[in-house]
């Protein structure tokens, strides 16, 4: 299948690729269907929704900078008596302008049920306070910690 | 928008399944206690704002800047 993205022209991609968020995504509600789209980079993905062709995130799988994330996301699913073996796990990433500082938003992944293609944003309020996290300091601290 | 006036320790009951208590009140703040199935989700506005708002920002990052950001994180690759 074929479909038109502003950032990347016209994309390839097969259907069977296609997730479903029953709910959207916040800030774009009305957008149900989107594919993950990977252009050679080893942790950056774009959520590219296909009913607009606008809308693309940058996302990436937060393990590589924070640790401790599965930790938390598997208690946070056990409480929903979900399994987090079943996820795929992606945070939502800003990239600022003029000083290219990376920041994700580790307070709400999307997870994407690998078996049925299925994708909701996930809300952990226990993480609110980190809303935006620098991922290059927060590299730097854990190689710090490793160090010491 | 129902404006209800409660004291401390008085509830508030929504459909049959969600229970609001003010557990303690000041000039400036309130505690509350909810009681909700876990399937109903409970939310802080301004947090669903900054969640909103991440989104956002992050559909609007280009490519072009992804590489030029992807240089600072050379140095722990």
């Amino acid at each position: 299948m074929r479909i038109k993205t502003s950032k990347f022209g016209e994309v390839d991609f097969d259907e069977k690729s296609i997730i479903n968020f029953p709910n959207g995504i916040y800030g774009f509600e009305n957008e149900r269907k989107f594919i993950i789209l990977n252009f050679g980079h080893k942790d950056f993905f774009w959520l590219q929704s296909l009913t607009n062709p606008e809308v693309s995130l940058l996302i990436t799988e937060p393990f590589w900078f924070f640790p401790g994330y599965d930790e938390i996301l598997k208690n946070k699913l056990f409480s929903f008596k979900i399994n987090p073996n079943r996820y795929m796990v992606f945070t939502s990433v800003y990239i600022s302008r003029k000083e290219k500082r990376i920041f994700s938003n580790i307070a709400a992944p999307f997870l994407i049920d690998k078996n049925r293609s299925v994708g909701i944003q996930l809300i952990i309020d226990e993480l609110k306070e980190i809303t935006n996290i620098d991922v290059i300091e927060n590299l730097k601290k854990t190689y710090i910690k490793k160090s010491c | 928008m129902l404006i209800l006036t409660r004291k401390k320790g008085e509830k508030i009951l929504i459909l049959d399944s969600i229970e609001i208590t003010i557990i303690e009140s000041d000039k400036n703040k309130v505690k509350l206690g909810i009681k909700a199935p876990k399937t109903i989700k409970i939310i802080r506005d301004e947090l669903l704002k900054n969640i909103r708002d991440f989104n956002v920002n992050s559909s609007q990052v280009n490519p072009d800047i992804l590489e030029e950001a992807q240089e600072n994180l050379k140095y722990f690759k």
